[in-house]
């Protein structure tokens, strides 16, 4: 991004500052370092930081309790709140672009409720105890069972969404329509549901309520490597994405191929929040809320600043929420879910009256 | 409105005028759409060329199919039959990323994404020349600065194109097709959502544009007061699906206008290349003396009334114009008015026939 100050000395020129939105970058870094500190060291237990850094940095620890609960339980729990934080937020952010549409995120347009239901096939299909929970006691084998199972849920439902997106110009009913195919898709779930022993019934509101402590250390291996790929897709697609804030027509006549370009904004989306929710189960608000709380700091709509933002602020926010979710000093556990809603739809109102950034965001 | 200079160290050098060699042409092409085994044909045969430099206005009534012409002139729309060239080369055999660098788009809707400012949507131009990520060297920075220069848009550079008029940002996006540097712009109705002064801006910038950078440029319009006045050639789409291109005073002189709004219901005035609102009422006829702009904006007033001019009527309107003071003179049957405004001589004609009636009737009374 060297461009824009470098070159030509043009004094009457003003470029837009950029050094400002590396200053943001690294703040959020660096807020990313310190939640997640926090998030290894609260808890039901006490654990001392000291003792965390040392286990941390492989010096073991002489009380096996801890090691165990910091290596098997909040280690993985704090990773996954990274990933789902970063996969949510950069899926949301490649929507809101594709659709030019402000509101739109995986769990508005039914993209969750589409991993869901891959999910809930693979599992009658195989026959097993009917959740993503016993699913997970599948291993290795399992873990990328879901995440295929969960990815290709979601691309089914982000092609109609194309495809509706091809017939229906107006963003409010193409949002309308992807809340009428979430809830029939949820409805075949619940009538499922209906079906099925109350144990699993109860398995399933569980997963509905989201979890990030669901996954073990050797399913993080599968998770990280789908987001992986999945950020890195979107990366590659960034140069697109900017193109796309013109609108399609112009895109096109920019050189790219819209066809191919959507195949891998849809690729991408559904393996990030494909993967995602079909270990965590679905969580809502992050998605919508990240990018724009992305786009009103940095005051950019370049994809190749947005995307790395929104994996740190993704990551961060996610974290927070994770923090909250333990109810620090107390036994219990609320579930992620509602802690996103609370934390993301506040900032989602911030956002639309301090900046009326959603507003503009697109035409 | 601030005025628009191309500065001579543009993006590419003035070369020749209008050139020989082509940018684009056809070969009997056919346009039009399929809808369900419906075909609807808008053109037929259609054989045009066109060299670097030439400025091109495509004027046609409503669904003449001006807009199906430019999205297969620009690769969007495939023809139903013939073939688009550019530079030789079949348009649909083209890459997008070459094509791209032969062919830029300007389209009617105005763009209005949050939080993208002026100076990445310009850098946007420059994508089909840069890697993968959009990178940009120091010669695209180059190109961008010296396109925003041109086109007047450097000032606001940093600006968010939501601070923008509807003008400034159908500039931008024009600023934005120049840095593309490609041969050919083809721009769809991009003064449809613009105020007067922007139309009449936009349209100065894009016959400077293409005598200075020797690029082509084609732009669908229903602004034929401007198309008329800025345009090398018309491209004039006719109600038999036939097209046909020329100077626009040809095709003003020889009627050709004439007969391509003909169905319209408007009146097509080959003195001025405007419609005219007025039809003359039959029996109103008056005659007019005058010169220079006085004269022709009196005529303007007469007609909205209802007369005709012409030299057989017996009444007479003269218009003197000294430096300070214009006058007018009705010469009504001997009688000779005189008036210091164009509204105080419609007054008197407006109200006069019910004074001749009045003066008549009295007439017979005594």
């Amino acid at each position: 991004m060297a461009e824009h100050t470098q070159g030509i000395a043009q004094q009457e020129l003003r470029l837009p500052a950029l050094a400002s939105r590396v200053v943001w970058i690294a703040w959020m870094g660096l807020a990313v370092l310190v939640l997640l500190l926090l998030d290894l060291v609260l808890g039901s237990v006490h654990i001392p930081l000291a003792a965390i850094i040392k286990i941390l940095t492989g010096q073991g620890s002489e009380n096996i309790a801890w090691l165990k609960i910091i290596q098997n339980i909040r280690v993985p729990k704090a990773f996954t709140a990274i990933l789902a934080g970063a996969a949510l937020s950069v899926s949301g952010l490649q929507m809101q672009t594709l659709f030019r549409n402000p509101l739109a995120g995986p769990s508005v347009l039914g993209i969750t409720s589409g991993a869901s239901l891959g999910v809930a096939i693979l599992m009658l299909g195989s026959g097993h105890v009917t959740t993503s929970f016993a699913i997970r006691q599948l291993g290795i084998g399992g873990s990328w069972l879901i995440v295929v199972a969960s990815s290709t849920g979601s691309a089914v439902v982000m092609l109609a969404v194309i495809g509706l997106s091809l017939r229906i110009r107006d963003n409010v009913i193409l949002l309308i329509m992807g809340l009428m195919l979430s809830n029939l898709i949820l409805a075949i779930i619940s009538v499922w549901q209906y079906f099925s022993e109350p144990e699993q019934i109860q398995e399933y509101l569980m997963w509905t309520f989201g979890s990030l402590g669901g996954v073990s250390r050797e399913q993080l291996t599968v998770l990280s490597l789908t987001i992986a790929v999945g950020i890195a897709l979107t990366f590659v697609s960034s140069k697109f994405l900017n193109l796309l804030l013109l609108g399609e027509g112009y895109a096109g006549s920019m050189g790219i191929n819209l066809r191919q370009v959507k195949l891998l904004i849809i690729i991408s989306t559904s393996l990030l929040a494909g993967a995602i929710t079909g270990f965590c189960g679905p969580i809502a608000f992050i998605g919508i809320a990240v990018p724009h709380l992305c786009r009103a700091g940095l005051n950019t709509a370049d994809h190749r600043v947005l995307i790395p933002s929104c994996c740190l602020l993704g990551a961060a926010v996610m974290l927070l929420c994770d923090i909250v979710a333990q109810l620090p000093g107390h036994q219990g556990v609320l579930p992620v879910n509602a802690v996103t809603a609370m934390v993301g739809s506040p900032v989602v109102m911030w956002v639309i009256l301090k900046r009326k950034n959603i507003k503009s965001s697109f035409s | 409105m601030r005025t628009t200079t191309y500065s001579s160290n543009a993006v590419v050098t003035p070369k020749v005028q209008i050139g020989s060699e082509r940018v684009l042409h056809t070969e009997k092409l056919t346009i039009g759409y399929k809808n369900k085994n419906i075909v609807r044909t808008v053109g037929h045969a259609l054989d045009l060329t066109l060299r670097p430099g030439q400025f091109v206005c495509l004027l046609g009534p409503n669904g003449a199919g001006k807009s199906t012409l430019i999205k297969t002139l620009a690769g969007i729309q495939l023809p139903l039959e013939g073939k688009v060239f550019i530079a030789q080369e079949d348009i649909y055999t083209i890459p997008k990323n070459a094509l791209a660098r032969k062919l830029s788009l300007v389209l009617t809707d105005v763009v209005q994404t949050g939080n993208l400012d002026v100076y990445t949507v310009l850098t946007l131009g420059r994508y089909p020349y840069a890697n993968w990520f959009g990178t940009l060297c120091e010669a695209d920075t180059k190109i961008i600065i010296e396109a925003a220069r041109a086109t007047g848009i450097e000032k606001y550079l940093d600006k968010q194109l939501d601070q923008l008029s509807d003008g400034e940002r159908q500039k931008v996006m024009i600023t934005r097709a120049l840095v593309q540097d490609t041969p050919l712009i083809i721009l769809d109705e991009p003064t449809a959502h613009l105020d007067l002064p922007s139309r009449v801006e936009v349209m100065r910038l894009l016959r400077i544009m293409a005598r200075q950078t020797n690029k082509a440029i084609i732009l669908s319009t229903h602004e034929l007061d401007l198309a008329l006045q800025a345009a090398d050639t018309i491209w004039l789409m006719m109600p038999n699906q036939s097209l046909i291109s020329g100077a626009p005073e040809d095709l003003i002189i020889n009627g050709t206008f004439e007969k391509a709004f003909s169905k319209t219901g408007f009146d097509f005035c080959r003195d001025t290349g405007t419609f005219r609102v007025n039809s003359p009422v039959e029996d109103k006829i008056i005659q007019l003396t005058g010169e220079g702009y006085t004269y022709f904006w009196t005529k303007r007033a007469l007609e909205r009334e209802g007369y005709r001019i012409t030299d057989e009527a017996e009444d007479m309107v003269s218009v003197q114009q000294s430096i300070h003071i214009c006058q007018w003179t009705l010469n009504r049957s001997g009688v000779v008015h005189h008036f210091n405004a164009v509204e105080m001589l419609l007054t008197f004609l407006r109200t006069e026939i019910s004074a001749v009636i009045n003066n008549s009737v009295q007439s017979i009374i005594s």
